[in-house]
């Protein structure tokens, strides 16, 4: 074991011990603080680009700096998160979730031991909850209460989820970007952002050299000395190989975290192996792994590593087909199954080309019971859907994933991927019972009449037409939800530093502008919950009008079924998407596009549309809570389907069955993003050459592109035995001597002993539903 | 053409991922057979009195549950009553092929099996012609005891083709017939089938005696010469996944008691046949 890597095991157990993260607390006092400092001068605007920036380069200055033992570079995220930033934690509750209406929840966090008090967090808690950003949010969520309250919507305020551009850093240093920066205010701003970094790396080298005299170890010496020696140059100056330019990555990363902080957005990567192919010649491929592992394990924060939704992709092809897999891909991959660890997520671009080695490769993962598995995403399809949008072609190999799923191209998009959620269950739900919760029994929407039918004996003659309406009567108020959050953040917290690894240098703009950001590609997204429940529903009453009529099947809802079991099995006994019935499939296919049609016909404030997303990251169960009994036989409060799937007790058909009903979906109407899941219920070891069977029974299947049809462009997998997780479950200390066994939720790896048990719960059920 | 079901069947059918039909209908009536509502052409509906259902079917049902005489079948047709299912479905050529063409990219092939496809030859052949049209490999699963059997000789890709006992006393104990015209049909298709596979269930008590598996044996060497030399050869053991079906018919199932051949049985004949230099195929 080289150097290196004994330091990467170093550090990823000093991270495993790490039970408390309190570190972001203490930077939000110091920021706290600074601004408290600041605004005694009248003149200083702490929301505007360069007040930002100032804010962030006086933090720079003062933030507590620490190497942590085996570091072979220097940086941190742990300044910046929370353990609450990952929705997947075992505090999670289906029945508590509050969403993130409140920006100051994050405060419940701090764990009170040492020299923080309750008074000490209430104080920072009561500045920033008294700040305009804060205030003004509390009063715009006031105002959608009646929608969100039973989640018939929800809005939040997001533009970070997206993927920075740092190669122009990485070959120019930060100098030469700074001296790009014009004399206007924001040119300034981005200037003074760029500093932060720059005294970020001179204080890291300073204590580098300190922490390398003290040194006893003779190997942390060497690591500490190299790591100097590094930031002698890096960030300053570009990288002249792989470790300069992981470290200068790892500093601007740190520093565009800041930015952010508390709890930033889901920032990532896109295509690693890409960003330091250049950087490759002159290591060797044992070095280059150890340097790889270093750089996911800054990724990790707190002892469990909570998915923090940083995504990081490797392989994938060029817009003419060309695979640009290199010598990095592997390394990038290697450093992944070794690691194994549960952040950050890993994802695969597949195409046409995929070279065998790279299916092999991936084979490994999927062969290892307990390990984390790659996504794919489809680059023959992605392609065409990006196309459709109006990417340029010179963009589309540089698509990335920002979060789970959500496709923006590098540098270039900020789609405020996750601006709305819409819950289609809920307004299934209210337009059948005129516009009153079965929930709460309050009327929310429109009733019968105010939907322009004589009766409500109309509205289910009619359903799938009154469905409509009732869903266009909350989309515009959904888009002006999502619309005032976007407006809140970008008047308060703009992001000079985030802008300036954008479009910042060419529009000269913060990227967060509401009204005219300044970035390439801008929208807003929207994600669309509950697909299968309302074309399962439309589909069961159809078939059960006829012989119950309305009132009964109504009467039933109402009673969440009970003393109606003989209507209720009914229901449930009738065809349903995903098992490649036409009849039924074709009104998945039929609600899937015209929600996305009115979804993406929304504007946001700069005039730029909305993005249809059809992924639930766990909200499946969060929206299903808020929704009563549905037609399709559901019970009431019961999980809606995850994304695009079917809900697992609606589905019996094999894999193969499934794949193609799953291929009739208008994918490329899903510009946002969509979430889909296929589970092979056995351990991948059983499989054989994993890579090789995964290629040919299921990737391209899914994946081929075979006519002018819209071919699915993104899945992730488990593959575990269920009876196995049942066992695990009953002794996790036997089965699971390490205390990690990373299974796949939604777009992020997860330790699947660390999960609340809805969540186990539902990973289990959508095995059990599947069939190979 | 009239099926039974059909569904996804992973190098056990034929070569790679296939998708397989299954004709309803068969000229024989053995007494393992693990798909006994494939043996009656007409349509059938088949009972689970074992799974919970809270819908009374005398609701559902116009016939007063005489099955036998019913043609509506509403309790699935209409109400999906959760004990009931249906079994047999007229399908045209051109809706199957319209099917198969929504898969092509994901299959290595067709498979035909059954009751006995070659009861249905006229379709089984316009089918393979199609299929063959389209460049996928086709695949036929048959008892080889019918007129037709030689028919589909050359025509299809790969033929698989039961040899079930290897006297002609066994042959009518598991059938009811003689195995005359299997043999004539088998040693056809040894000299005319290039892809061709011969599939030996191993019955307990029926077709595991000293005497059969030598008679068999005798036969099989037959068949290799008859095919150059070469032949392939699969074993399957006996097992009872047929039985709940059996149970949803009201038909009795003779073998229920039967156990199975051992594994290590079935080795030691494989292994015999592989040093008399048959290729042996195992799933």
């Amino acid at each position: 074991m080289n150097i290196y890597s004994e330091g990467v095991e170093i550090l990823r157990k000093g991270k495993k011990e790490q039970v408390v993260v309190n570190n972001w607390f203490y930077v939000q006092e110091q920021k706290m603080e600074i601004i408290q400092n600041l605004t005694k001068d009248k003149n200083f605007i702490v929301n505007s680009p360069l007040g930002q920036a100032r804010i962030l380069k006086e933090l720079a200055e003062v933030i507590k700096l620490e190497l942590p033992a085996g570091s072979v570079f220097a940086g941190t995220q742990d300044v910046a998160f929370s353990p609450s930033y990952a929705l997947i934690n075992p505090a999670f509750k289906v029945e508590s979730f509050g969403g993130y209406c409140d920006p100051c929840a994050i405060y419940d966090d701090v764990v009170i031991e040492g020299d923080i008090t309750v008074e000490r967090v209430e104080k920072v808690r009561k500045f920033y909850r008294d700040d305009e950003y804060a205030s003004q949010l509390f009063t715009h969520y006031d105002n959608y209460e009646k929608a969100i309250s039973e989640v018939v919507f929800f809005m939040e305020p997001v533009t970070g989820h997206t993927i920075p551009d740092v190669r122009p850093f990485l070959s120019n240093g930060v100098l030469a970007m700074q001296a790009k920066c014009s004399d206007s205010d924001f040119g300034k701003a981005m200037k003074t952002a760029l500093d932060a970094v720059l005294i970020l790396g001179e204080r890291y080298c300073k204590l580098a050299i300190t922490e390398a005299e003290k040194a006893t170890d003779k190997n942390e010496k060497i690591r500490l000395t190299q790591m100097a020696e590094r930031l002698e140059r890096v960030p300053a100056q570009g990288a002249k190989n792989l470790a300069e330019a992981i470290q200068m990555f790892i500093l601007l990363w740190e520093v565009m975290v800041l930015e952010q902080a508390p709890n930033p957005y889901a920032f990532s990567v896109g295509n690693m192996d890409r960003i330091f192919a250049p950087y490759m010649a002159g290591t060797t491929f044992e070095d280059a792994v150890a340097y790889f592992r270093h750089l996911l394990a800054f990724f990790i924060v707190g002892s469990r590593g909570w998915a923090i939704s940083q995504n990081i992709m490797v392989g994938g092809s060029d817009e003419h087909g060309n695979d640009l897999s290199s010598d990095a891909t592997y390394a990038v991959l290697e450093a992944f199954f070794i690691s194994n660890d549960p952040q950050p997520a890993l994802s695969a671009k597949i195409h046409k080309n995929t070279p065998d080695k790279f299916y092999q490769e991936l084979g490994r993962f999927f062969a290892t019971p307990g390990h984390s598995t790659p996504s794919l995403f489809n680059d023959d399809s992605m392609f065409e859907m990006l196309r459709k949008q109006g990417i340029a072609e010179s963009d589309l190999a540089f698509y990335s994933i920002a979060g789970c799923q959500e496709p923006l191209i590098m540098g270039k998009s900020s789609l405020n991927t996750t601006n709305t959620w819409l819950n289609l269950g809920k307004i299934l739900e209210l337009t059948l019972n005129n516009g009153y919760s079965l929930i709460s029994g309050k009327k929310l929407a429109p009733d019968f009449m105010e939907l322009g039918y004589n009766s409500q004996a109309d509205v289910w003659n009619n359903l799938e037409e009154a469905f409509w309406k009732m869903l266009d009567f909350f989309l515009p108020q959904m888009a002006a939800a999502g619309n005032g959050c976007t407006a809140i953040l970008g008047n308060n917290k703009m992001v000079p530093m985030t802008s300036i690894m954008h479009d910042g240098l060419k529009f000269d703009r913060d990227m967060r502008d509401p009204e005219n950001p300044g970035i390439t590609y801008n929208g807003s997204g929207c994600l669309i919950h509950g697909l299968s429940v309302v074309a399962d529903s439309f589909y069961a009453v159809q078939k059960a009008l006829p012989i119950f009529g309305y009132e009964k099947i109504s009467a039933a809802l109402k009673a969440d079924y009970q003393g109606f079991e003989e209507i209720q099995e009914f229901l449930q006994n009738q065809d349903k998407y995903g098992n490649n019935i036409d009849e039924v499939d074709v009104i998945a296919v039929r609600v899937a596009e015209k929600t996305a049609k009115k979804v993406a016909a929304l504007k946001n404030n700069a005039g730029n549309n909305y993005c249809a997303d059809f992924s639930t990251p766990s909200t499946h169960l969060l929206y299903g809570y808020w929704v009563g009994a549905t037609p399709d036989g559901r019970n009431s409060r019961k999980m809606l389907g995850y994304g695009i799937d079917p809900r697992p007790e609606s589905c019996s058909a094999p894999l193969q069955s499934r794949i193609i009903s799953a291929r009739k979906l208008p994918f490329y109407l899903m510009n946002g993003g969509y979430a889909s899941h296929i589970g092979i219920p056995c351990q991948g070891n059983s499989l054989g050459n994993a890579g090789e069977w995964m290629r040919d029974r299921v990737i391209k299947p899914l994946f081929a592109i075979t006519d002018n049809s819209e071919v699915p462009y993104y899945v992730y997998f488990n593959l575990d035995s269920t009876e196995y997780l049942r066992k695990i479950l009953t002794n996790p200390k036997l089965y699971v001597p390490s205390g990690v066994y990373i299974m796949r939720i939604h777009g992020t790896f997860v330790n699947f002993l660390d999960l609340s048990s809805a969540i186990q719960e539902d990973i289990i059920q959508r095995l059990e539903a599947s069939a190979i | 053409m009239r099926i039974f079901s059909s569904g996804w069947s992973d190098n056990k059918d034929g070569p790679g991922l296939r998708y397989i039909i299954y004709c309803k209908g068969c000229n024989l009536n053995c007494c393992y057979c693990g798909n006994p509502e494939s043996i009656n052409y007409d349509i059938e509906v088949l009972r689970y009195k074992e799974r919970d259902s809270k819908v009374d079917l005398a609701k559902c049902c116009q016939h007063n549950s005489d099955c036998k005489n019913c043609r509506t079948f509403e309790c699935v047709n209409v109400y999906r009553h959760r004990q009931m299912e249906l079994v047999g479905e007229d399908l045209p050529i051109g809706t199957i092929i319209e099917k198969i063409q929504s898969m092509r990219h994901m299959i290595d092939g067709v498979s035909i099996g059954g009751g006995e496809p070659t009861l249905q030859i006229n379709e089984v052949l316009e089918l393979i012609k199609e299929l063959k049209n389209l460049g996928i490999h086709t695949a036929i699963e048959s008892n080889a005891s019918t007129a037709n059997y030689q028919k589909v000789l050359g025509v299809v890709d790969y033929l698989i083709s039961d040899l079930k006992a290897g006297t002609d006393e066994g042959y009518k104990k598991i059938t009811g017939q003689s195995n005359a015209a299997v043999k004539t049909n088998l040693r056809a298709a040894a000299k005319l089938q290039k892809d061709f596979l011969i599939r030996i269930p191993l019955i307990t008590d029926y077709n595991t005696s000293e005497i059969e598996l030598m008679a068999m044996r005798e036969f099989l060497l037959e068949l290799k010469s008859l095919h150059g030399g070469e032949l392939s050869v699969q074993t399957l053991r006996l097992h009872h996944a047929g039985l709940v079906k059996y149970q949803a018919l009201d038909r009795d199932y003779l073998l229920q008691n039967a156990v199975p051949p051992s594994v290590e049985f079935q080795k030691n004949f494989e292994d015999l046949l592989r040093k008399d230099g048959f290729d042996i195929l195992s799933f």
